[in-house]
């Protein structure tokens, strides 16, 4: 009995150091989740977070026992007897049946909350339609009837209602910055009422038909893309576009035309594989002849030394 | 058949299999088998009848339902309704080797199923009639062919299955005590009599009557 | 050559390609001279194409005989079951129709192999050009797509007949009967699996798809690429064979247990084969219904996934298709059907474990209900991969919660084979290894499950890296590596010729640390932002290392399976035959002669004790009559 209190300290030690050590791994370095830009991504970083410390455990639980009995209980050499017939103890099974039922409720209800605040809606909410096609994204601004076919401009700290719809088949819309992914679903790609990636127009309502929506709040000043997250053909893997998040004045000034986009020269889905991905957001040089203003979040190009 | 059959040069001689279950053991596994075989298909039959609830609504006005002509597909369900009694009656025929009763009665069932059967094709999805609905219309369209046809499949193999039986029950292939055949042909028609009891109500009873356009 | 020329397998094959090859010219020619039937002059006519790949599968089965019986049977005769090689010489049973169970569990697991061989090829190629940034040697995302998508349903497939393998082989012998309860259904079950994967690998050629394994609406309905027809059509053959084999052993476990098998006493393998056969013989059913559904929409035009609707019959009310009903349907069978393979997979690891600790296998009752549970459980669950669809918050809620729940059934499992381990005599020859590394990388599977279940998190990893890493850990450590362990395992058994040890332990020690690099990797760049099926991925994610990293693991774990092939196939031919019960099992196959002999056991056997009784002195499980003057 004294030899299984021994091993059983010896575990008993072991998971808790294991846990802390799996969980500073995964959460400082190996599921290093992209930096938060949105309010909604603080909310399911928690939840990550939470998850991050039940694997640690869970882990710790199984591999410590796991590896210590490898390493202890082998059988001796010459040794041809078998080990001791103990084959249950329904304290114990009942006891690793019910303790995970709890885990499951809380993690459940932590789970139902988390998901109803990335969902919530704000008040102020600026929509946008977006429509997704092979392979491509166009968006509109319904406020100020303005189309734009390169990137999604957003203003910081201004929480946005996007309204998703795709000509042909589905896809996906997600900025992993953002966390929120949404299935966008197809409608008719004929009618030009609803299809604004050929014309200014967008009128859902003659056919009852609900747009997906998503909602999130880009908090961070920055350069991200959005990557169409369900398999759509052929270019599905280049099926991007860029998402500006500019401050408030350049944002003003964006959509009064005096605030020039960054171009991405290389963000053309033409030609898949050429070139294309070349370190696409941090060369802004132009061979259109003019200069762009500096893109916002990068910092000033500091000179060297 | 002789222990040394088709002439191969089989040096062994056959095997025989020292376990073999007998003829009444493997009878009540088949019986087994096929109870789950049908409760298999439950799953293939729910399935459509969810894409049926699933497809056919309007968010405002709740279920929805293809206009189609009454009265045949009420007729027809009652044919096949009346097929199941006399595949009973076939059933107990062959368990009491009354071969002029299972005679009639095999008969009746297949020829009831075939009227049903032709009915469905002729009057309801309007091959060589009167065209109300296309595959091509909507989901309405979709659904009630993959129903009623996905039905037709089991219906003819149905058929084909009492072709069959009602040969071999007159070859003298089963008696009082193994009528296994015969069973098995019963089962089968008496749970694809049972889909439709819960296909016809789906199809043509509930939701709001929506009358397809066609030219 | 004589005897494999005239073998099931090549007349099969034969008749298939000629009835297919036949009935798409006569049906192609057929709608020329109909009017108003558009057939492309040059390229693939669709509908010809899908009529006589149906066709074609009559064919096979018609001229490799597996139906010849059942025809028989119904015009009235009365045909006996032929055992054994009927005079030809032994090793053509494998490619002939044969009706006994063990003969059928090596075809499958032959076929699991070889198609494992091929699917795996399909990912090397396809993480040969994720290596680096860029696309390196495939011309366009259609080859990528078509050689990912291809690796999925390959795999799949090879899967199935891994677990045919298993239960087939398995599944009689431990229960002590000298057969299934249907043998010829049996053998239609793995025949009907070669064509439908016959047809698969076709598809790869004729035009390919872009689609995925999972198939979806409108991407699949729409396609031009027309391999998607092989591959729903494989794919849905492939169904009939999980039925047939599923009912199968649901009544052999029923009604063929030895006497003093009361249900408490099967080995535990088979319950979780039953638990497994159960959602075979139900779930497939659907997805048969999704597919089905998807063929009709492409070749008949009928509306069941699109929401475009002809503006007439909109405004008359008329309801469109609605993809969401695909993912429903597909999912339902689709979610179990992992359960399908890795429910025999940790039979087996539970199985094996008592033997190689010396210890009794510890809550014999509460593991073999858990199987039941996680199957039952498992029909519960199937929208969680729809967690970022169109689906409303109401129905995602409860899927999320059901979802968290199987780990309740699985945490048993890992809790019982620590016990079974704890305080055990373990030996460590490469069953045991590939046992222990089993547990490891299905334990990495199940870690990642939850994260994905709640529906935050979900949103972020959905259709991501982590997605790949976290199924490739759940089916390597609940199928692959228990199969590789019941290969080795059993392989005495089935050829009464020995492995090499050094092999198998090399074998090991690449290709389970080779996982853990690769599947651990996929769920970081996963985390990162790299998303499933994409051809290319720019550099801007910081993850050139990590993919690098994952192709050599890749290639690794592909040359490991290779040696284990090596190492089996240079065993049989060995002169030197095995000890009958190498491990000290106290299972009644190992009691019995190896190689088995054709009925398994010379006589009925008898059940007195519990399976698992290691350390109790003088205990028995099972009476086994040995053969006279022994
Ligand atoms: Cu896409
Ligand atoms: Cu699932």
């Amino acid at each position: 009995m004294s030899k299984n209190a021994k091993h059983f300290s010896i575990v008993g030690i072991l998971i808790p150091i294991v846990t802390a050590i799996v969980y500073y791994t995964i959460s400082t370095f190996f599921f290093e989740l992209p930096e938060a830009a949105s309010a909604e991504a603080s909310i399911i970083d928690d939840l990550f977070n939470g998850h991050y410390i039940l694997i640690a455990f869970l882990f710790a639980i199984v591999v410590v026992p796991l590896v210590y009995s490898i390493s202890v209980f082998r059988q001796e050499e010459g040794d041809e007897t078998d080990a001791p017939h103990i084959h249950e103890n329904t304290t114990l099974e009942i006891a690793w049946t019910v303790l995970p039922i709890f885990l499951v409720i809380g993690f459940g209800i932590w789970g139902v909350t988390n998901y109803n605040a990335v969902i919530a809606s704000e008040p102020d909410e600026i929509t946008i339609y977006v429509q997704g096609y092979k392979w491509d994204w166009t968006f509109y601004y319904p406020d100020h009837d303005y189309k734009s076919d390169q990137a999604l401009v957003l203003q910081e700290d201004v929480p946005v209602l996007l309204e998703m719809q795709s000509s042909d088949v589905i896809h996906a819309f997600w900025v992993p910055g953002f966390r929120v992914k949404q299935d966008v679903y197809p409608y008719d790609t004929e009618n030009q009422a609803l299809n604004f990636a050929s014309g200014p127009d967008y009128d859902p309502e003659p056919y009852h038909f609900k747009p997906q929506v998503m909602r999130f709040t880009p908090v961070k000043e920055g350069v991200y893309r959005v990557r169409c997250a369900e398999i759509c053909g052929t270019s599905h893997y280049s099926m991007l576009a860029n998402v500006f998040v500019l401050s408030p004045s350049n944002y003003q000034a964006w959509l009064a035309g005096d605030y020039l986009l960054p171009p991405d020269p290389n963000l053309v889905n033409s030609q898949p594989g050429e070139g294309y991905y070349l370190d696409a957001l941090n060369d802004f040089t132009i061979e259109n002849g003019f200069t762009p203003p500096p893109p916002p979040e990068l910092a000033p190009v500091e000179d060297e030394g | 058949m002789s222990a040394v059959a088709h002439g191969h040069d089989d040096h062994h001689g056959e095997l025989h299999n020292p376990m073999e279950p007998t003829r009444q053991e493997q009878i009540v596994m088949n019986r087994f088998g096929l109870w789950l075989f049908c409760f298999s298909e439950v799953f293939l039959f729910a399935a459509l009848l969810a894409a049926r609830f699933y497809l056919w609504r309007d968010p405002d006005v709740g279920a929805l339902r293809p206009d189609l002509p009454q009265a045949p597909a009420l007729i027809f369900t009652c044919v096949l309704l009346v097929s199941s009694f006399f595949m009973n009656r076939a059933e107990v025929a062959a368990a009491n080797e009354d071969r002029a009763t299972f005679n009639f009665s095999m008969a009746s069932t297949f020829v009831m199923g075939l009227i049903f059967l032709v009915g469905v094709i002729v009057l309801e999805w309007g091959v060589g009639g009167e065209t109300h609905i296309l595959p091509t219309s909507g989901a309405f369209g979709a659904v009630f062919f993959a129903m009623t046809g996905m039905h037709a499949i089991h219906v003819i193999t149905g058929l084909i299955f009492v072709a069959i039986v009602w040969r071999n029950g007159n070859l003298g292939n089963y008696s009082r005590e193994d009528h296994w055949g015969v069973e098995a042909c019963a089962i089968y028609w008496h749970f694809v009599d049972l889909v439709w009891i819960f296909f016809y109500p789906a199809i043509y009873l509930i939701g709001l009557a929506v009358h397809i356009p066609i030219h | 050559m004589k005897y494999f020329l005239t073998s099931a397998l090549v007349r099969g094959l034969v008749g298939q390609i000629v009835t297919t090859w036949l009935s798409y010219s006569l049906i192609r020619s057929f709608r020329m001279t109909v009017e108003g039937w558009t057939v492309p002059e040059v390229g693939l006519d669709e509908p010809a194409v899908v009529l006589a790949c149906i066709i074609g599968l009559f064919g096979f089965l018609l001229s490799c005989g597996v139906v010849t019986d059942w025809l028989k049977m119904m015009a009235g005769h009365k045909p006996h079951l032929k055992h054994g090689a009927q005079g030809r010489p032994g090793w053509t049973r494998y490619v002939n129709i044969d009706v006994n169970h063990k003969v059928i569990g090596i075809q499958y697991g032959l076929n699991s192999i070889f198609i494992l061989l091929i699917g795996g090829l399909l990912a090397i190629l396809f993480r040969l050009e994720l290596a680096m940034p860029g696309l390196q040697f495939l011309q366009s995302g259609d080859q990528y797509n078509t050689l990912f998508s291809a690796h999925g349903i390959i795999m799949i497939a090879a899967i199935f007949a891994g677990v045919g393998a298993m239960t087939n082989y398995l599944g009689p012998v431990l229960i002590g009967a000298s057969d299934m309860a249907f043998p010829r259904l049996n053998a239609f079950s793995y025949w009907v699996g070669v064509p439908s994967a016959v047809i698969l690998l076709a598809g790869i050629f004729l035009g390919g798809w872009d689609t995925g394994w999972v198939g979806y609406p409108t991407h699949s309905t729409t396609t031009k690429m027309i391999g998607v027809q092989m591959f729903l059509l494989g794919f849905y053959l492939n169904g009939f064979s999980s039925i047939a084999s599923g009912l199968n052993m649901v009544v052999t476990a029923v009604y063929m247990r030895a006497k003093g098998m009361s249900y408490f006493r099967m080995p535990i393998f088979v319950w979780a084969a039953v638990a497994a056969s159960i959602l075979q013989a139900t779930t497939t059913q659907t997805v048969g219904v999704a597919l089905t559904m998807v063929v009709a929409q492409r070749t008949l035009g009928m509306n069941f996934f699109t929401p475009i609707l002809d503006p007439e019959l909109l405004a008359a009310g008329v309801p469109a298709g609605d993809p969401i009903l695909f993912q429903h349907i597909f999912w339902f069978y689709s979610h179990p059907a992992v359960y399908v393979w890795i429910l025999p997979g940790l039979g087996i690891i539970s199985e094996l474990l008592p033997v190689f600790t010396r210890k009794p296998l510890f809550g014999y009752k509460w593991i073999a209900l858990s199987s039941v549970g996680i199957a039952l459980v498992g029909m519960l669950v199937w929208a969680h991969h729809m967690l970022t669809s169109s689906m409303p918050p109401t129905w995602k809620i409860p899927f999320m919660l059901s979802t968290l729940l199987v780990a309740v059934p699985t945490g048993v499992k890992f809790f019982s084979w620590l016990a079974t381990i704890w305080e055990g005599k373990m030996r460590f020859p490469t069953p045991m290894l590939f046992v222990l590394g089993s547990i490891s990388v299905f334990l990495l599977g199940g870690l990642s499950g939850p994260i994905l279940g709640t529906i935050g998190t979900d949103m972020h990893l959905h259709d991501t890296y982590f997605v790949v890493g976290h199924f490739h850990a759940t089916v390597f450590g609940g199928f692959v590596f228990p199969f590789f362990a019941a290969i080795y395992y059993w392989f005495p058994k089935m050829t009464g010729k020995m492995y090499d040890e050094l092999l198998g332990k090399i074998h090991f020690w690449i290709m389970v640390p080779g996982f853990w690099v690769m599947s651990l990797l996929q769920m970081r760049v996963g985390v990162l932002g790299m998303r499933r099926r994409i051809a290319d991925y720019g550099p801007d994610l910081g993850i050139q290392v990590e993919q690098a990293l994952i192709t050599v693991a890749t290639l690794a774990i592909g040359w490991s399976v290779l040696i284990m092939i090596y190492n089996l196939v240079s065993s049989v031919r060995k002169t030197e035959l095995a000890p009958e019960n190498p491990w000290e099992s106290r299972s009644p196959e190992f009691l019995a002669p190896s190689p088995l002999p054709e009925f398994n056991y010379l006589a009925p056997i008898e059940v007195v004790g519990e399976p698992y009784d290691y350390g109790l002195e003088g205990a028995t499980y099972a009476v086994v009559p040995t053969p006279a003057g022994d």
